[in-house]
């Protein structure tokens, strides 16, 4: 039964997680239709600036510092490269972000070479922790809450602030946001630095639990898509509770089936497309007319 | 006669003929047999790309499929060379037919989204699955059988000249079926199903269906360029199946202009796995170069090379391309 | 006129293009080519750089006497990309292209197997370097080609017994989920059975996970606590799991052992998060022949390197190269056959270890000495550097595999 619970936590925990990942992925995808292949290496260059700046800064400051530097370097992508591409075939997207992503990752090679990095959590969470009915870690406990914090930050700012709803029209249709005389320059820009310090600091929370290594990236990458697919494009809870069946589907088919863990998220997406085509609380968007 | 000449299908056949007699001192026969059998999986793939409009990012997994099948094939049924080829060209047609039931009903990111899950699911379960597969280190042993007709005669293909031709041969019969295909009513509604789903509709065509047929041609091609390619490497591997392998067609497709013109993919892996070769080999830091030509290319060359020099486009042929 | 001379231009791209890629095969005679294939991009990338940095040492010390035979050689590398189709083609480029006249690398053993398949159809002699899988000197064999470090049976057989004699016989196994994983802990099973221990159960670990917080859990539950944990876990999730053993406070209540510890893992988590028993093919800090004075010389070579002393992988790539150096000039030759013959049966005495190498003729394995080390904690380190305890070596002869139990066949001489 200890197991059991375990399992549940940790699948929670890595759905807290891929949901912060899959909620900036899919802003992005809403707002702009651009499928964004460097939300993975984003994520790395978080975890690696995080990394630098820890020794001269302390966990806190580079905590918040390092995705906003993923933040600026996302602004600089989207304004020098990705909107050329809006409205044009979706493949130039993908694949201008899968050669971005091709190059971040040499560049985090060439910065910081071709080994690995541990980076350590900070001491007040370090170690385990004895819960009574589990053992579980200190630092999960303290991931799970930071990226309960952020979703909750971002929910109260897509929710209650006037440019949180012009972002949400904009995921809805971004046709009506232009013609309602709103900046969708401005917001698009907004929105892709946005979901990039979003993946950023995925990759600085991410770091202490799983070490750092250039190809960090990928892993996290297409868990976002299939999130997506099964939490429904132009839904913050859709990436929320998307990534926490995936988070949970990784961790309890360990119990089942562990060779088909990897799997366990795809046979969901399988579903649900036959099911609800949209994906759980999708809404209908541009990207499906 | 003179025009004939000038055309591309005669040029790409003559430059192809010939090019074993400049190339074979040098040892690129290898390398040119596989341009070949790129040409082969791209110009399939531009019908579903180029000609339907539909952006498929997992194409990875036909072509590796038809890889693994030849070398099953011929290890489990029946050791041979036609039998292999038709064998993957029908298993890959299959699983596309049961692919695009998914898939035809979609369009754009969603499509793409999907496309490249999918690649994702098959590239696991081969690398899983490595009683059959062979795991990580891919189905090996996989021969270049002479080939036979009717038991009356045989042409070994063993070696690289001989091979060469014999993908010559295949390339330009696909080729012609291609061309034929994409200037037979079929394609013209595949085309217009690409410049406007709705108004194909409304005139009375299933989109869905001739979506579906797309994805299946597209799919028979590329199980016929794994099968090949199998045929060349001597051995299937799991890892053109990953997503991020199945870019390397698109690229293709794209750098060369298929988006605009029918030539435009041979073009493309030709520039393609030249490049790939020349700076893989002058850096080891190769990738962030391969990786921001990708990006340059898009910005700046996003019809492609053809597209770009407005090479031989067909009359009615315009990019539709929307700013929102 | 526009259009046709559009079209020319057509075709001379084509007919150029293919060119433009290195060495246009106009290749030199007075130049010995050495094909380098080795990942510098993927999972394996700094073990790649660390055995290419061996490679290089060694080509430098032979061009500084003139080379071999009396030619420089020339060092051609290409990425493997630590993947095994990458690594076929590239191989074949190497073979066909540049025309080398041998070739070494390859760190994954899956790219091995595919690197060695094409080096035996091209007839060209392949040093696999850095791989474990004991199935490229078995199931995969062939005549062109050899291994230069140990195969996991070598390891395993290294480690097992020690441990079982000295920390406990009952087991519990972590093993990740494809062919390498389950090969050896297939091979762990069968030496506890010999020296009558117990099977505690296994987890099998699907390859690609980061996360090993649920098997460690699951572990932690267990009702019978294992002596010891054996894993087989592959290369870049070592240093993951490593983290969450620590993560999750096993490092305190339970031992883990393991096949083989490459020392940029333990680089990775670094002193304090270092754990395990383990086997290790060479280290810096041995009191062997040779030792010290390779690693001044990597020093001094190397000095802004990442890793600043020379690792197993740099080892590796050292000897590999200088042994296949050497069979050149006793073979006073560059074919392919001769050079094989120069290495079959030969003994390395050299080898930085306590015995020499012994090079087998009939599965052509380098047979030599593997040593038992544990990790040291933090306070136990005498440099930065030192991260293992060496507490213990086998003879290569006690623990590889007899005729019997490798019944690989070589192809004959081409």
């Amino acid at each position: 039964m200890a197991e059991f619970y375990s399992q549940v936590f940790n699948g929670l925990v890595l759905g807290l997680l891929f949901g912060v990942m899959a909620l900036g992925f899919m802003l992005i995808l809403g707002v702009m239709e651009v499928i964004n292949f460097s939300h993975g290496a984003l994520f790395a260059l978080g975890a690696y600036f995080a990394l630098s700046l820890q020794p001269y800064l302390g966990y806190w400051a580079s905590l918040i510092i390092a995705p906003l530097l993923v933040g600026v370097i996302g602004l600089f992508i989207e304004w020098s490269a990705v909107r050329r591409i809006y409205g044009k075939d979706p493949l130039l997207g993908l694949l201008m972000t899968f050669g971005m992503a091709m190059a971040f990752e040499e560049i985090i090679r060439i910065v910081w070479g071709k080994i690995g990095y541990s980076i350590a959590a900070p001491k007040f969470v370090a170690g385990p922790i004895d819960l009574g009915f589990i053992f579980y870690s200190k630092y999960r406990l303290f991931l799970a809450a930071l990226a309960f914090m952020l979703l909750a930050l971002v929910w109260i700012f897509l929710e209650k602030t006037p440019y949180g709803a012009i972002i949400k029209a904009g995921v809805s249709d971004s046709e009506m946001v232009l013609a309602l005389g709103k900046n969708l320059r401005r917001i698009r820009t907004v929105v892709f630095g946005l979901g990039a310090a979003l993946a950023g600091i995925a990759g600085v929370i991410a770091g202490p639990m799983w070490s750092l290594k250039p190809t960090m990236g990928w892993e996290v990458l297409m868990p976002s898509f299939v999130i997506v697919v099964i939490g429904g494009i132009g839904s913050f809870w859709g990436a929320v509770i998307g990534g926490l069946i995936v988070g949970l589907s990784k961790s309890l088919s360990i119990l089942v089936w562990p060779r088909m863990s990897e799997l366990a998220m795809y046979f969901i997406m399988a579903i649900v497309l036959v099911v609800r085509p949209r994906g759980i609380m999708g809404e209908k968007s541009l990207l499906e007319q | 006669m003179v025009r004939y000449f000038r055309h591309p299908m005669f040029i790409t056949f003559a430059v192809f003929l010939i090019l074993p007699a400049f190339i074979m001192k040098l040892g690129f026969m290898s390398l040119a047999i596989e341009v070949m059998i790129w040409v082969i999986f791209a110009m399939g793939f531009n019908i579903l790309l180029g000609y339907t409009g539909l952006p498929s990012f997992g194409h990875g997994l036909f072509f590796g499929t038809g890889a693994y099948m030849c070398g099953l094939i011929q290890q489990h049924i029946i050791a041979g060379t036609w039998i292999p080829i038709l064998g993957s060209m029908l298993f890959c047609g299959m699983i596309a037919s049961i692919v695009g039931l998914f898939l035809a009903k979609k369009r754009g990111i969603y499509f793409a989204l999907l496309t490249i899950a999918l690649t994702q699911m098959f590239f696991f379960i081969a690398f899983q699955w490595d009683a059959v597969t062979g795991g990580e280190n891919g189905l090996m042993g996989i021969e270049r059988y002479a080939l036979t007709f009717f038991g009356l005669f045989s042409i070994p293909i063993e070696g690289i000249l001989s091979y060469y031709y014999f993908v010559f041969v295949i390339l330009m019969v696909s080729l012609i079926l291609l061309w034929k295909i994409v200037h037979s009513p079929l394609g013209t509604v595949l085309y217009a199903t690409k410049q406007n789903e709705v108004r194909a509709k409304y005139l009375g065509y299933n989109a869905v269906l001739y979506k579906w047929i797309a994805l299946v041609i597209s799919g028979i091609f590329a199980g016929l360029a794994g099968a090949l390619y199998a045929m060349l490497q001597h051995g299937a591997f799991a890892n053109p199946m990953h997503w991020t392998k199945s870019g390397d067609v698109v690229m293709m497709v794209l750098i060369g202009g298929g988006l605009t013109n029918f030539f435009g993919p041979i073009l493309g892996a030709v520039i393609f796995i030249a490049l790939r070769d020349i700076i893989s080999s002058i850096t080891e830091h190769w990738y962030i170069f391969y990786g921001l030509l990708i990006v340059f290319v898009i910005i700046f060359l996003p019809e492609g090379i053809l597209g770009y020099f407005r090479v031989g486009q067909t009359s009615g042929r315009e990019e539709v391309l929307e700013e929102v | 006129m526009k259009k046709a001379l559009t079209q020319i231009a057509f075709a001379m791209v084509f007919l150029l293009t293919p060119f433009m890629s290195t060495n246009l095969g106009l290749a030199a005679d007075d130049v010995v080519r050495m094909g380098v294939i080795s990942p510098a991009s993927g999972n394996y990338a700094d073990m790649g750089a660390a055995e290419r940095r061996g490679m290089t040492m060694a080509v430098e010390e032979f061009n500084a006497r003139g080379g071999v035979l009396g030619k420089k050689i020339e060092m051609i590398v290409e990425d493997t990309e630590t993947d095994p189709a990458a690594a076929a083609r590239k191989a074949k480029k190497l073979i066909e292209r540049d025309k080398v006249h041998f070739m070494l690398g390859a760190v994954s053993s899956s790219c091995a197997v595919a690197i060695s398949e094409v080096a035996q159809r091209g007839n060209t002699v392949y040093f696999n370097t850095n791989t474990n899988s004991s199935e490229c000197t078995g199931k995969h064999a062939h005549r062109c080609n050899f291994r230069v470090g140990p195969n996991n049976h070598m390891l395993v057989h290294g480690v097992a017994p020690w441990i079982s004699r000295n920390i406990g016989k009952n087991w519990y196994f972590i093993t990740h989920d494809y062919t390498w994983g389950r090969s050896g802990t297939k091979e762990f099973r069968q030496i506890l059975k010999k020296e009558g221990g117990k099977d505690l159960g296994e987890s099998l670990i699907p390859l690609g996970t980061r996360d090993f917080s649920s098997y460690l859990i699951k572990i932690r539950n267990l009702k019978a606590k294992p002596d010891i944990v054996m894993c087989t876990i592959g290369g870049v999730d070592n240093t993951a799991m490593m983290e969450q053993i620590f993560e999750f406070g096993m490092d305190k209540d339970f031992r883990f052992g393991f096949s083989l510890r490459d020392y940029s893992d333990a680089w990775t988590v670094g002193l304090g998060k270092n754990i395990g028993t383990f086997a290790i093919e060479w280290y810096h800090l041995l009191d062997t022949p040779g030792t010290k004075e390779f690693v001044a010389k990597y020093k001094k070579r190397w000095p802004n390197a990442k890793i600043p002393i020379p690792d197993n992988n740099t080892y590796q790539g050292y000897i590999g190269t200088r042994t296949m150096l050497r069979a050149v000039e006793r073979a006073k030759s560059l074919k392919t056959n001769d050079i094989i013959r120069a290495l079959e049966g030969h003994y390395i005495y050299d080898n930085m270890k306590n015995y020499p190498t012994y090079i087998r003729p009939w599965d052509h394995q380098f047979v030599q000495e593997v040593y038992i080390a544990r990790a040291k904690k933090a306070k136990e380190a005498k440099d930065p550097t030192d991260f293992y305890e060496v507490i213990g070596s086998m003879k290569g002869e006690d623990i590889v595999r007899s005729r019997a139990e490798n019944p690989c066949k070589l192809e004959p001489y081409k």
